[in-house]
């Protein structure tokens, strides 16, 4: 249950009356809120923190979550849109400034390295420090849940005091007024008045303590999927990301980071060539040296004409980290049980069947189209950041760290981001444009990775071992279960580059999310992850921890499928008897997949995860082996999300995570060797083109669920379930990723 | 050096160092920021312009060597275009940083061949995306191909 509806319950407990059925109560944090003003031109009038409506009828949603892809502007719009009565095509976007009422609650709860209970006292003091101390962040597939109260209120909210001010000109009872198409309507006497012409007056009102939220069955545009906003834009050329600012005098930097990690720059000598025509200048930034320049290609240029020493930095090769990782796990009460079983040792001894297996993954890298950049000018004691990032409050503070400046002269503008997937929540490029920028004063700098900095200096998904044992009774029910894993953590190394207050060495309960709390029926279970750490930063991977440990458990159900002899769709189907929304969705996928039946030299596999509060199976079908080369041919996806606000756009989203994971599967791998990543750019680190890409089919499977998150659930079964179609083929189980060599 | 560019019909005088790409005078010296760059190598195609109707990766060609030539970029185009219009009815775009070299690139094959097939555009499309919007891209590529059939 989220923040703002408990709060919602508890406003409306105190006030003597219980929450009317599909009305809202104006929540307690609503009513603080409403007193924040976002900026305002002339003539424009704010209704909460969230949303301004303009004399000229003008209404603007201050977007506070990045778009980078899922489509979160245009879904926050529809949801005010909805409400509101607006007019949704024509509403507008704008980028606010950092403040604290923006913060994502329900991604900073989920984010600590605790479990937070669902209910109680506890949860409540978290989530109102949440809103203090908490991540203005898109992540953790959470803006849709975060949003869903808050803007769903906003535009309820701004609507009531809309239709009063109104009925109110018109000499009418309020409650015989409505909105629709931006303007507040009378039906019986067919009067209609725009809402520029009384958002002054309505913006004074106070907000009322309760209203009614449109019944669903009238929904415009929820459920509808009316078309993005953001998408004419992306089409024409005209979409702005960070890579695409421009301001007068901008100059461009160019940089090369230490190849080895946690190597440093020892010294920087300019080459004869070095100071060709445009070139201004060049900075050293620690870890890496940046050269400044009138055009970047040139900046790039002039890093060939610098003669950089870097010096100390890391030895390690995938060998040795593997072998920390094996180390960790063999050593006795090295591993935390976040899942303990009770009676494991017995449950062992009684089994009659037993199987195990060793799983490895790699290094992956998150390979965004737009390669990582920022745009900084510092004037005077002011500093300015333009960039595509997923928490511009950590770039505000990060910024002002670096500069040595107080948050407060720190301005963040936050432009289209040219994909995320959790990499711009880390926030080393724009750190690292505002002090190239405060090297040269009152400039505009636009720094640009290129793609080898990117692929080479990125933070990964942990590479990462695992051993599983599971056991069978004699009638083929799972007797045990016991999953174990070793990597770094992705948590742990975000929060020591970003917000080291919040770095602690308490058992990462993330490391284990689709490894722990499986919704099969597994006997005595006992899940156990060993943190351990490496000289490679890891960070947040669309799905994070979801993604390997996914594919472990995945992979391992099925390899028990065929211990027990059992087809591997019926054998999840059987575990999943005390989970019938999971057991749902398999169904479905099994389905529509036409499972059981396969074409001749075709191959099927399936994989069912839950992550960030969803549910998704999902069936690959492949040709190739052992005949021939491996195609990746079709694909099914069936998931349950709860209540799909923009139904299109969640299976563009599912799609999407798909791929994701599928390219990661079949050729995702960064390599590490001497502290060294050994991949460069879209040659080495290939990733799925249109050609390779399977046609996906989609299905939704409705039944009450509660929210939960969309952009990030498509990518965890996709990669077992594509191992699952490969170890049918070929009859030898794929135990480590990539499947295939770039 | 001194070059001349035409690009998307008008003519641009420019001072640039010999060897810079064409992707980088669009977007500094001409502020056409509609070509994007993604790899610098020619890998991924979201620096692709048309010139003189072929794709060419503007990351890995000097301007000069296209000097004079016809150039055109994504700007060329008003979403009135069929490719585009296309791509807005199926609603491709989800970061949308890719999407102007995959628009360019159908366009080029469809200048060439009013009647190329899915299959034909397909294999044409060489671009990545990492969002994987593919299926939304062939969604949009069988409603231009079914539309030339029809107007055949």
């Amino acid at each position: 249950m989220g923040w703002t509806r408990r709060l919602f319950l508890t406003t409306a407990g105190l006030a003597g009356a219980g929450l009317v059925v599909g009305g809202g109560v104006l929540a307690v944090r609503q009513r603080r809120l409403l007193a924040f003003r976002p900026p305002l031109a002339a003539s424009q009038h704010a209704f909460s923190p969230w949303l301004k409506i303009g004399a000229d009828g003008s209404v603007v949603l201050m977007g506070a979550r990045a778009e980078m892809g899922q489509g979160v502007l245009a879904m926050m719009a529809m949801v005010v849109a909805e409400e509101l009565g607006a007019d949704y095509p024509a509403m507008r976007f704008e980028d606010p400034p950092v403040a604290n009422v923006y913060r994502n609650v329900v991604a900073t709860v989920l984010g600590l390295p605790i479990q937070v209970p669902e209910e109680g006292i506890l949860r409540d003091t978290v989530e109102v420090a949440a809103l203090q101390a908490g991540l203005q962040i898109t992540g953790g597939s959470t803006s849709t849940r975060d949003a869903w109260h808050q803007l769903r209120a906003v535009g309820a909210g701004a609507r009531e005091v809309l239709k009063a001010a109104a009925a109110k000109r018109w000499g009418v009872a309020a409650g015989a007024c409505d909105t629709e198409g931006s303007m507040v309507v009378h039906a019986p006497s067919g009067r209609r008045m725009g809402f520029g012409e009384v958002a002054a007056d309505a913006a004074a009102l106070e907000w009322p303590e309760r209203f009614a939220y449109r019944d669903p069955k009238t929904w415009r545009y929820l459920g509808k999927s009316p078309a993005r906003l953001d998408v004419p834009g992306k089409v024409d050329g005209s979409a702005r990301f960070g890579i695409d600012v421009r301001l007068p005098g901008l100059r461009y930097a160019a940089i090369r980071h230490a190849p080895q990690f946690g190597a440093r720059v020892q010294s920087v000598a300019e080459k004869a060539g070095f100071r060709a025509k445009g070139v201004e200048g060049q900075v050293n930034l620690g870890n890496a040296v940046a050269v400044v320049a009138d055009s970047w290609w040139t900046a790039k240029q002039a890093l060939e004409q610098l003669d950089i020493r870097f010096a100390g930095g890391s030895e390690v090769s995938d060998a040795q980290i593997f072998a920390a990782y094996a180390k960790a796990l063999d050593e006795p009460g090295r591993a935390h049980a976040f899942e303990k079983a009770a009676r494991l040792a017995e449950a062992k001894s009684a089994a009659t069947k037993k199987h195990a297996a060793e799983f490895r993954v790699p290094y992956l890298a998150h390979a965004c189209m737009e390669p990582m950049n920022a745009t900084a000018r510092l004037t005077e004691g002011r500093l300015e950041v333009w960039c595509g990032n997923q928490a511009p409050n950590l770039v505000r503070d990060l910024c002002a760290k670096a500069c040595g400046l107080a948050a407060d002269r720190v301005a963040v503008h936050t432009t289209l981001l040219g994909g995320g997937f959790g990499r711009r929540a880390d926030l080393d490029y724009a750190v690292q444009a505002s002090r190239i920028a405060a090297a040269f004063p009152s400039r505009p700098v636009q720094l640009i990775w290129s793609r080898e900095e990117d692929i080479s200096q990125d933070v990964y998904r942990p590479s990462a071992l695992a051993r599983y044992e599971a056991g069978l009774h004699a009638d083929g029910s799972v007797a045990f279960w016991h999953a174990r894993s070793a990597h770094s953590s992705p948590g742990r190394g975000f929060a020591q580059r970003n917000i080291p207050y919040m770095a602690n060495d308490l058992p990462d309960h993330t490391a284990v999310e689709a490894a722990a709390g499986l919704p099969y029926a597994l006997g005595e279970r006992q899940v156990e992850y060993a943190r351990v750490d490496a000289p490679v930063p890891v960070g947040f991977w669309r799905s994070v921890n979801n993604s390997q440990n996914g594919f472990f458990a995945e992979c391992f159900v099925d390899e028990l499928a065929g211990v027990a002899g059992k087809d591997p769709f019926e054998f999840r189907r059987a575990l999943l008897k005390d989970a019938p929304r999971h057991r749902a969705v398999l169904e479905k996928a099994a389905q529509m997949s036409g499972w059981g039946r396969d074409a001749p030299g075709r191959h099927k596999g399936i994989a069912l995860v839950a992550s960030f509060g969803s549910i998704v199976a999902e069936v690959v079908e492949i040709s190739g082996p052992p005949a021939a080369d491996l195609r990746i041919e079709r694909a099914w996806v069936a998931a349950d999300c709860g209540l799909a606000l923009d139904p299109r756009n969640v299976a563009a989203q599912l799609r999407s995570g798909a791929i994701y994971g599928l390219s990661a599967a079949l050729w995702g791998g960064i390599g590490i060797d001497k502290g060294r990543v050994q991949q460069s750019n879209f040659h080495d680190y290939r990733v799925l083109a249109l050609a390779d890409a399977p046609p996906i089919e989609v299905a939704l499977v409705s039944q009450g669920s509660p929210m939960g998150g969309v952009g990030e659930i498509g990518v965890p079964p996709s990669m077992p379930a594509l191992a699952n179609a490969v170890s049918r083929a070929t009859g030898k189980r794929v135990r480590a990723l990539p499947i295939l060599a770039g | 050096m001194l070059i001349e560019l035409t690009v998307n019909g008008a003519r641009h005088s420019v001072d640039v160092p010999e060897d810079k790409p064409l992707l980088w005078v669009l977007r500094e010296e001409l502020a056409l920021t509609g070509a994007k760059y993604g790899c610098g190598i020619g890998a991924c195609g979201a620096c692709t312009v048309l010139i003189g109707g072929e794709v060419v990766r503007s990351c890995s060609v000097a301007a000069k060597e296209v000097a004079g030539r016809p150039i055109r970029t994504i700007e060329n185009f008003d979403n009135r275009h069929p490719v585009q219009k296309a791509w807005v009815e199926q609603q491709v775009p989800q970061c949308g940083y890719c999407q102007p070299g995959f628009v360019l690139a159908a366009t080029a094959v469809l200048e060439k061949n009013p009647k190329a097939t899915e299959a034909e555009l397909v294999a044409a499309l060489t671009n990545l995306c990492r969002c994987g919007s593919y299926d939304a891209i062939r969604a949009a590529i069988r409603q231009l191909a079914e539309s030339k059939h029809k107007g055949a």
